[in-house]
């Protein structure tokens, strides 16, 4: 076994010195391209993943999100809850938030949807919706009479999908007619527009607190509901359990479970995305399998007097998979490389717009190395095979009918 | 010593078979130099691939120092090949990715009892007059230098007996007469038996045994007053 480990790796590094360069080039692109394909198929999935994911935490649920048990509409005393929750270690901020039905007026357009009502100080220590600002700005805590709208209420005279349903060309300045489902009715100046670029959020529509206890006065510190933020990394299961047993009547979720349609929908892409990188996998093993068999077509008559001078079958598979080895570990080197420290630094300078927004492509290693073994798994197997069916072969064959 | 029984070759080409080999027999004595002549098609290069075990023999026995070998199995063919056999071709038949130096170490790598065959190699290329072009590459060697390359390369692991295919078919007379001085010297020098294939009636001058084959079969000694194959003198060309 140790001759033939010698032998073979002796044949191999005087074919990959001396062999015919333009097929080892090809081999190693094509390796290339098929591990960056591996690679950037996931990064872009996990980018945009990570981009909803985050959206949705920062513009619409926070990381957890307490509701009034089933049966209730209101969560009693929100301010004394919010300032019991913050005080939870791992808690960056609290919000109530008083959700209320209500339909906006203007130049005859109208739109039916719910209203949020919030202490604009708490509710930027939860969500990031005013960083989003593309008119005006956000609210301040003692604001009446003003209303900020998402871009898929104000339309703000910009074409996107859900132009439709909104009130098309509101920007920041004008005043809108807002009526409440108490029957008030009332005219607000719009203080400014946002778009987060996530739907769930651009379809809100915000006034303050106060602005709320004047026209429905009968909410008083009642909250429909109330988001927490958690600090980056800490574990929303104990957070989570510590809020429960704050008192009785509270129904305590994670933001997944509160945006449950926008997780499935993420599982969905995942799971498609899994099978087109299975298949993938199958292209690149089958690429590096036609590769490998084109030259090993060329050099079967050279298998042939290998065989004839008493190397053995074993050794001769064994060189062709060192060679393939040394070609894999190349291009896989070369394209994590490229990878690493041209695409990902390239694509933070100018990010992929979608959607959803700019994502950027995180660097998973533990996956890269994954890819790495599978397409490595390939790429030998693809040598292999096709030598042990060159091997197969009588010597006479081999030499003679090439 | 080569001892042959019976011997018979059959290829299937489509649903025709084709006799290359019929009940061919005979014996070649240790450190004999044998000529095995005949016409193009006669199953001169067949015969000589069922001895140097490199195809199987559809019936018949071969028995190379009474031992048989007709049957084994592959891997004890490969290592027969290695260690006892050295086989010449009619195209050289070196490795391109590989010096001179390296495709006869080759043989002697893969066997390497010890080490050693690095030395030997030269010195094989050394006695063929190739000592000056050890690290050339095949494309950089001449017909003959290559052919040579092949003798040392046949040779690095003292095999027992020496096979050689029309060695020098694609070779100009001269270069040709020195393959066939170098396989007769060393012969003499090693004590390996050699058997050849020509189809040229001058070869017959480096043989001590001429066999002759037609049409597949062993033509008795008692015919071989007139050679069956007797081609002007000095015309050589793959058959």
């Amino acid at each position: 076994m140790g001759r033939s480990l010698g032998v073979a790796f002796f044949l191999a590094k005087r074919a990959i010195a001396r062999g015919n360069l333009r097929v080892s080039i090809l081999s190693i692109s094509v390796l290339v391209l098929v591990y960056l394909n591996i690679a950037l198929g996931p990064a872009m999935i996990d980018g945009l993943v990570d981009l909803i994911n985050d959206k949705v935490r920062t513009t619409v649920t926070g990381d957890i999100l307490v509701q009034p048990d089933f049966g209730e509409d209101f969560i009693p005393d929100a301010k004394a809850l919010a300032s019991q929750i913050e005080a939870i270690d791992g808690v960056e901020g609290a919000v109530p938030l008083k959700v209320v039905g209500y339909q906006i007026r203007y130049e005859g357009r109208q739109f039916t949807s719910s209203l949020t009502a919030a202490d604009p100080t708490d509710f930027g220590s939860v969500f990031t919706t005013s960083d989003y600002m593309i008119e005006g700005s956000f609210l301040e805590p003692d604001d009446t009479d003003q209303i900020v709208l998402g871009i898929n209420v104000a339309g703000a005279d910009r074409k996107f999908d859900a132009s439709w349903a909104s009130l098309r060309s509101v920007n920041a300045g004008d005043r809108v007619v807002v009526v409440f489902t108490n029957g008030v009715e009332k005219e607000y100046t719009v203080k400014g527009v946002f778009q987060t670029e996530m739907p769930y959020s651009d379809i809100k529509a915000f006034i303050t607190e106060s602005e709320l206890s004047l026209v429905s006065p009968e909410v008083g510190d009642s909250a429909t509901h109330l988001c927490v933020r958690a600090e980056k990394g800490c574990e929303l299961g104990p957070i989570m359990a510590e809020i429960q047993a704050l008192r009785d009547g509270l129904s305590v979720g994670t933001w997944e479970e509160a945006a449950g349609m926008i997780k499935v929908s993420v599982d969905s892409v995942k799971s498609v995305y899994f099978i087109i990188q299975a298949i993938a996998l199958v292209v690149a093993g089958l690429t590096v399998a036609m590769v490998t068999y084109i030259d090993l077509a060329n050099r079967r008559k050279q298998i042939g007097i290998q065989r004839a001078i008493g190397i053995t079958k074993q050794t001769i598979i064994l060189a062709y998979t060192f060679r393939a080895f040394f070609l894999f570990a190349v291009g896989t080197i070369l394209s994590s490389l490229v990878f690493v420290f041209v695409i990902v630094p390239l694509e933070k300078q100018h990010p992929v717009h979608f959607s959803f927004g700019y994502i950027l492509f995180p660097v998973d290693v533990l996956y890269l190395a994954a890819a790495a073994v599978v397409l490595g798994v390939v790429s030998l197997l693809s040598a292999a095979i096709p030598a042990w069916q060159a091997t197969r072969m009588e010597v006479v064959d081999a030499i003679w009918s090439s | 010593m080569i001892r042959v029984t019976n011997l018979t070759r059959v290829y299937r080409v489509g649903s025709v078979e084709v006799h290359a080999l019929t009940d061919v027999s005979l014996s070649i004595e240790d450190k004999e130099v044998a000529c095995i002549m005949g016409r193009s098609g006669s199953g001169k290069s067949t015969l000589l691939r069922q001895l140097g075990l490199i195809d199987r023999p559809t019936s018949g026995k071969i028995m190379l120092d009474d031992r048989d070998v007709t049957d084994l199995a592959e891997t004890e063919r490969a290592k027969t090949r290695l260690t006892r056999l050295g086989y010449i071709f009619q195209e050289f038949a070196l490795l391109g990715e590989l010096t001179a130096h390296e495709n006869v170490c080759l043989p002697g790598m893969m066997a390497a009892n010890g080490g050693g065959y690095a030395k030997r190699a030269a010195e094989l290329l050394a006695a063929v007059g190739l000592k000056e072009r050890m690290n050339h590459r095949p494309r950089e060697l001449s017909g003959g230098e290559q052919q040579r390359v092949a003798i040392a390369r046949a040779l690095v692991n003292n095999p027992r007996f020496l096979f050689a295919d029309e060695p020098c078919a694609n070779l100009d007379t001269v270069s040709s007469e020195l393959v066939m001085e170098t396989l007769v010297e060393l012969n003499g020098r090693l004590g390996v038996t050699v058997v050849f294939v020509s189809h040229d009636p001058n070869d017959r001058q480096y043989a001590n045994r001429v066999l002759y084959l037609k049409d597949g079969r062993m033509v008795p000694e008692h015919d071989q007053i007139c050679p069956p194959d007797a081609e002007p003198t000095g015309s050589r060309g793959g058959q």
